[in-house]
């Protein structure tokens, strides 16, 4: 039975790096949306774009003579940073702002639409290949109770922790956070208090974009590589964690990302077990979706959603 | 007296659709206006216009002396208007505590005058404080429009538009808030107070306008249209 257990633990962490990333991603998703109704399918992207700079940025660091190392990559991440915070910025500012008052149908099509042209782009820039995520700190494995992390996984599950803790403080405590639910909650009363509500989108958006970035990163990190089209199925998978938590709600996006991660994890460690070989590990990918349908169908609102996602 | 608002041949559309087709109007520093008329009228239109909420298509606000249209809609509240939006537009998922701050928010003289001013509306109601730290959403219409009024006083606001704050609510509670709104404005504040309840607005103002078809059809102090002969018959069902 001890080995039972070792495999169990095993795919819970897994689950729970998976998780991480998944959760910091369905962030962005829920806060845009909480704040405009908007369900930004471009995010993906941007999250996509932060891997691949980061990437790039790493490689003319190391042309540059740069050592390897904690600091250099952290360089890295804050160029891929700043450049999805502008992406996002003027995604929000040129493409959303005007259409803000348009049919909610409208600026959810031209997320469709930013998303297909960002991939494209970015397949230009970098090609259709894989870029392989260099080696810039030294991966070593860390035992816990005979399962297996590597030291840079478990510093995935902790920037995270912190990082989500940061934002719960911000939205909870600080001035641009309440100013932030307010607008959420009604954003023509919202602008009756003197809060400049234009300000506080963009900063939604910059900040989703920051968070994507730095998921983007973990996950090239945690697979050694990114594409030009990593941000599709990433950005649907925590899609469908935000739903699953319920989409607008902070903690639901927390939750429903780890959920989704653990989910998906021991679905891919088990299946093959479960169905006599039958399905393998490679089917992973549907259970995100299983999820998310038999969330539409059995609570639409979510696990801790109050507002319903009827509005497209 | 000066006057803190004036209007000038003011008119606002929806799209096509002219809502307002010019009213002209002033308000005194100190004074209750009313502004009465029929469902449709323009009334909400017109306190909309004034809180930057709608855009006019022509015509000119001062308030306070400065050029309206200069204004940032969400600088108004720091340069003294603030308005109690028809509906009440409570922050329903913050806490009653949390709504009052909010109304502070453009405020920059510091955490203790808002403490202290928090105090205050507590003190003018006391359901609030009980409730303080309940979610607003729960509470009842009357304590919710008691909680948008204080929230809209915690701005130090110069001149209040209240719109509709009797709507929806028991006789006995209207009478409390419309008692509470006297007090407030004679500690300073100007008020331009629209409501469907003409008679409770005449009697409790000094000066009223009536709007017809999205323009004024009669103005004049208070009590003489409370005994005008064609308001009696329009809006008190004489």
């Amino acid at each position: 039975m001890e080995g039972n257990f070792d495999i169990l633990l095993q795919q819970v962490l897994n689950g729970l790096v998976l998780g991480s990333i998944y959760a910091l991603v369905a962030l962005g998703y829920t806060m845009v949306y909480g704040i405009i109704g908007l369900i930004n399918f471009a995010h993906g992207e941007v999250v996509m774009v932060g891997a691949m700079v980061t990437i790039s940025v790493l490689s003319m660091l190391a042309g540059m003579g740069f050592a390897p190392g904690i600091l250099t990559l952290l360089l890295a991440i804050m160029v891929a940073a700043a450049v999805c915070m502008l992406m996002a910025q003027g995604m929000e500012k040129f493409a959303y702002r005007p259409l803000r008052k348009a049919p909610r149908l409208t600026p959810l099509i031209l997320a469709i639409g930013i998303s297909i042209a960002l991939q494209n782009l970015a397949m230009m820039i970098w090609g259709r290949g894989y870029k392989t995520f260099p080696e810039v700190v030294e991966t070593r494995p860390i035992e816990v109770f005979g399962a297996t992390v590597t030291n840079v996984q478990m510093s995935i599950m902790i920037i995270s922790v912190v990082i989500m803790l940061g934002l719960w403080l911000l939205v909870d405590k600080t001035r641009l956070g309440k100013a932030m639910r307010a607008t959420a909650q009604n954003q023509e009363v919202a602008g009756l208090m003197g809060i400049n509500i234009n300000r506080v989108i963009s900063a939604t958006f910059l900040i989703g974009a920051g968070l994507g970035a730095i998921a983007g990163v973990m996950r090239a990190v945690n697979y050694g590589q990114a594409d030009a089209y990593m941000g599709l199925l990433l950005g649907l998978k925590a899609f469908s964690a935000a739903v699953l938590g319920g989409i607008g709600n902070l903690f639901g996006a927390m939750a429903g990302g780890l959920l989704l991660g653990l989910i998906e994890s021991l679905a891919a460690g088990y299946t093959g077990h479960l169905t006599g070989g039958f399905l393998g590990a490679n089917y992973q990918d549907i259970f995100a979706f299983a999820v998310l349908i038999l969330v539409l169908l059995f609570r639409p609102n979510g696990l801790m959603g109050e507002r319903q996602a009827d509005r497209a | 007296m000066k006057n803190i608002l004036e209007v000038r041949d003011l008119q606002v559309a929806y799209g096509a659709i002219q809502a307002i087709k010019g009213i002209d109007l002033h308000i005194r520093e100190g004074e209750m206006v009313a502004l009465i008329g029929a469902n449709g009228a323009g009334k909400t239109t017109t306190l909309k216009t004034l809180a930057g909420l709608l855009s006019p298509v022509a015509g000119q606000i001062t308030f306070d002396g400065k050029a309206h249209a200069a204004i940032k809609s969400y600088d108004l509240i720091r340069q003294g208007l603030a308005l109690v939006p028809e509906g009440r537009g409570i922050f329903p998922k913050l806490t009653v505590y949390e709504n009052l701050e909010m109304g502070a928010f453009s405020r920059t003289d510091g955490k203790d005058a808002i403490q202290a001013d928090i105090e205050r509306m507590f003190g003018i109601f006391p359901r609030l404080k009980e409730r303080a730290f309940q979610l607003a959403g729960t509470m009842s219409g009357g304590e919710q429009q008691m909680l948008a009024i204080s929230r809209a006083l915690m701005g130090r606001p110069k001149l209040l538009l209240l719109d509709e704050p009797s709507m929806g609510l028991a006789p006995i509670i209207v009478q409390k808030i419309f008692e509470t709104i006297v007090e407030v404005v004679k500690g300073g504040v100007t008020l331009l107070l629209v409501e469907q309840n003409a008679r409770l607005a005449l009697q409790t103002c000094q000066r009223a306008y009536v709007i017809d078809g999205g323009r004024i059809a009669l103005e004049g102090q208070a009590s003489d249209l409370l005994h005008n002969e064609q308001v009696q018959k329009a809006y008190l069902g004489e």
